[in-house]
């Protein structure tokens, strides 16, 4: 008795789940978009432009429409049937396919066998041709060309509405909504607020770096009055980089530092003139620091 | 016979002389001025010369669908200009100005920093003006950056919030960068007395090269908290200057502050002024443009100059600052520092102004990174 119950259960649960699976699989696809009147709007790989409707898979998972069936009559829900094995009736989660009404049966997966009129209706049905998926009415008899009728993908009420823009294999954004610029212009029409705004913040943020600066800086002036200088090395390459450090210059007046930030600004620039007298900048090694294995090479800690 | 005199003539309704306009001939000119005012001048050569050159570039008259120009899919000009386009080229000269800044005067005296944010008024006084002109709220941020007088941050910004503008704004941001010894001096003599030219700064303190390594990391740390949306370039500036005062990276310091710098400037330049087609930038807004560049530019200066003035009223006498590097708030490094020297030696021989300049002037490129940070997450 009580392995029945289980077998009963574990068949019961298998069976919730895979309806489960169904569930969030293929009845997630819905038809999104529809252009009746295609006179420069997409254009198919035949470089026809026909009437097309857009489908979305609204799921996050990926659902395979092959076998399924598209219909424009009610009484024949098999009307054309989606190939199946191929690999492009496979859609990606929250993707889009386009099936282009061009009439001709022998284009390919995508390229409906009938035409549809400007009034109408459109169905989708599983692979058994028995349950229905997702249909629609419509009737733009005057439609204007080039015009798509779908469903915002912000819409709640997903409500059939013109779209601002068609948007084929596309998120139908609603354009009408305001880009971020455009909202601040609204309720700053002068640019005082955005003015004090940022300047508030430039100069928040370059205080801050100010104030840090300022108290790491008296930390380190009182760090370098306690530690004694180092002893100067012998090596001449050490004293050229060292110059400025070297403790006569510390006192040094304006004139001074001036000289010496034009010589290293000379120096770096190339232009500086080997000198005979006064001190000297060029560094001993000749060779490019590419080429330069001393330079190269990382120096192993002793 | 015939054919050959049918294929000459097809071959001529190809050629520069039967395509070229009025427009294409202007643009031209103006090509060959900057590559005058770049070689002739020495004006800011790096720049104006590729810009130079470029505008002569994108200006040749040619039959369209041939995939030569650059806003034509597929063309090698059209590749080269997706590093404008997609704005990764400011990132790549911010690394490289960053591995060449040396920030040693800012850190020894750290209240310079707001000059360098006082001369962003510049950007917003573009900004408003151009919101008056008619520009919508996204063009108006992107054309006030001008204001900023860095021309890699207009890029950056201008290529997110308003391309179609963006040959126009650059070429007017760099214009007008080549052209700070020519408007900034006349504005700080006016707006300073002989009295405050004469101001004696005392020399910087020594910095240390501890404080040097820290200045990068803290500096990115806390203006990228405040301003995520400026991280492209302040994440690139203080990643450069960290390579260059590290000292374990000098290969990689060299790297950026010489080869790289220089590749992305040619290609950069270059491209932007082969962005000017006659087509697309010959046009009311970009003489607009150019007019409201100007006005920013005049606005940040005298801002930077007020606020030096503003400021010393707080301060002791002895520690105050000369007004002449106040124009240094714009971050046109080092030209906008040394037109302070100039200044000021004019006055006084005997008086260097160009270190303490620099304070400022590398502030500057941090203040317009976070401004421009800040536009983008207003307005992008």
């Amino acid at each position: 008795m009580r392995t029945y119950f289980w077998k009963y259960f574990s068949f019961l649960l298998l069976f919730v789940s895979a309806h489960k699976v169904y569930a969030d699989g293929i009845s997630s696809v819905r038809f999104n978009e529809i252009m009746v009147n295609n006179q420069n709007n997409y254009q198919d790989e035949f470089g026809d432009r026909s009437a097309w409707v857009e489908v979305f898979n609204s799921s996050y998972s990926t659902i395979n429409l092959g076998g399924c069936y598209i219909t424009n009559d009610p009484n024949s829900p098999t009307k054309y049937r989606i190939p199946k094995g191929l690999p492009n009736t496979i859609v990606p989660p929250r993707s889009y396919a386009l099936f282009v009404f061009s009439g001709v049966s022998d284009r390919g997966v995508f390229q409906v066998g009938f035409k549809l009129d400007s009034v109408g209706y459109l169905a989708l049905y599983d692979q058994s041709g028995k349950i229905l998926i997702d249909s629609f009415s419509y009737a733009y008899p005057d439609m204007p060309a080039d015009v798509s009728f779908g469903i915002y993908e912000n819409d709640k009420n997903r409500q059939w509405q013109q779209m601002n823009e068609a948007s084929p294999k596309m998120v139908n954004y609603n354009k009408i909504e305001k880009t971020r610029a455009e909202k601040f212009y609204e309720n700053d029409r002068h640019g005082f607020v955005i003015t004090l705004t940022i300047m508030s913040v430039v100069f928040l943020a370059l205080l801050c770096l100010a104030v840090i600066f300022t108290f790491t800086g008296r930390f380190f002036k009182k760090q370098t009055t306690k530690t004694p200088q180092p002893k100067q090395k012998s090596n001449k390459q050490q004293k050229t980089v060292d110059v400025v450090q070297q403790p006569q210059h510390t006192t040094a007046d304006d004139s001074d530092i001036a000289a010496i930030a034009l010589t290293l600004h000379l120096y770096f620039d190339n232009q500086h003139e080997v000198e005979q007298t006064g001190f000297y900048l060029k560094p001993q090694h000749s060779q490019s620091a590419w080429a330069s294995k001393v330079l190269n090479f990382r120096q192993l800690p002793k | 016979m015939e054919a050959i005199s049918e294929n000459l003539q097809q071959f001529l309704s190809f050629t520069g002389f039967a395509n070229a306009t009025p427009g294409h001939l202007i643009m031209i000119l103006v090509g060959l001025i900057f590559l005058y005012f770049g070689i002739a001048k020495k004006w800011e050569p790096m720049l104006l010369v590729p810009i130079g050159f470029g505008i002569l570039i994108g200006n040749i008259p040619f039959t369209p669908g041939l995939q030569l120009g650059i806003y034509e899919d597929g063309s090698v000009l059209s590749y080269l200009y997706l590093g404008v386009l997609k704005g990764f080229y400011p990132p790549l000269i911010f690394l490289g100005i960053g591995a060449m800044t040396d920030f040693s005067a800012l850190i020894s005296n750290p209240r310079m920093m707001l000059i360098g944010a006082a001369a962003q008024f510049g950007i917003f006084g573009a900004y408003m003006a151009a919101l008056h002109l008619g520009f919508n709220a996204a063009e108006a941020g992107a054309i006030g950056i001008i204001g900023g007088a860095d021309g890699p941050t207009a890029i950056f910004l201008s290529s997110k919030l308003a391309p179609d503008l963006m040959g126009a704004i650059a070429v007017s941001a760099y214009s007008y960068m080549a052209l700070v010894p020519v408007i900034q001096p006349p504005i700080m003599k006016l707006l300073t007395t002989k009295k405050e030219r004469l101001i004696r700064m005392k020399p910087p303190r020594q910095v240390s090269q501890t404080e040097k390594i820290i200045f990068p990391i803290l500096g990115l740390l806390l203006t990228t908290f405040i301003v995520p949306a400026g991280l492209p370039l302040l994440g690139m500036l203080f990643f450069g200057n960290l390579l260059k005062e590290c000292g374990v990276t000098k290969r990689l310091a060299n790297t950026a502050a010489n080869p790289l710098i220089d590749i992305v400037t040619i290609l950069l330049g270059l491209t932007v002024g082969a962005s000017t087609q006659a087509t697309t930038f010959l046009t009311t807004k970009s003489v607009l443009i150019f007019v409201l560049g100007a006005g920013s530019f005049i606005v940040a200066t005298a801002t930077g100059v007020i606020f030096v003035k503003i400021f010393n009223l707080f301060l002791k006498e002895g520690n105050k600052i000369n007004p002449l590097i106040g124009n240094a708030g714009v971050s046109a490094v080092p030209d906008a520092a040394r037109v302070s020297q100039e200044v000021g030696s004019h006055y006084d021989k005997t008086n260097f102004l160009l270190m303490h300049a620099m304070a400022p002037n590398v502030s500057g490129v941090i203040g317009s990174a976070v401004a421009a940070g800040l536009l983008l997450g207003f307005l992008a």
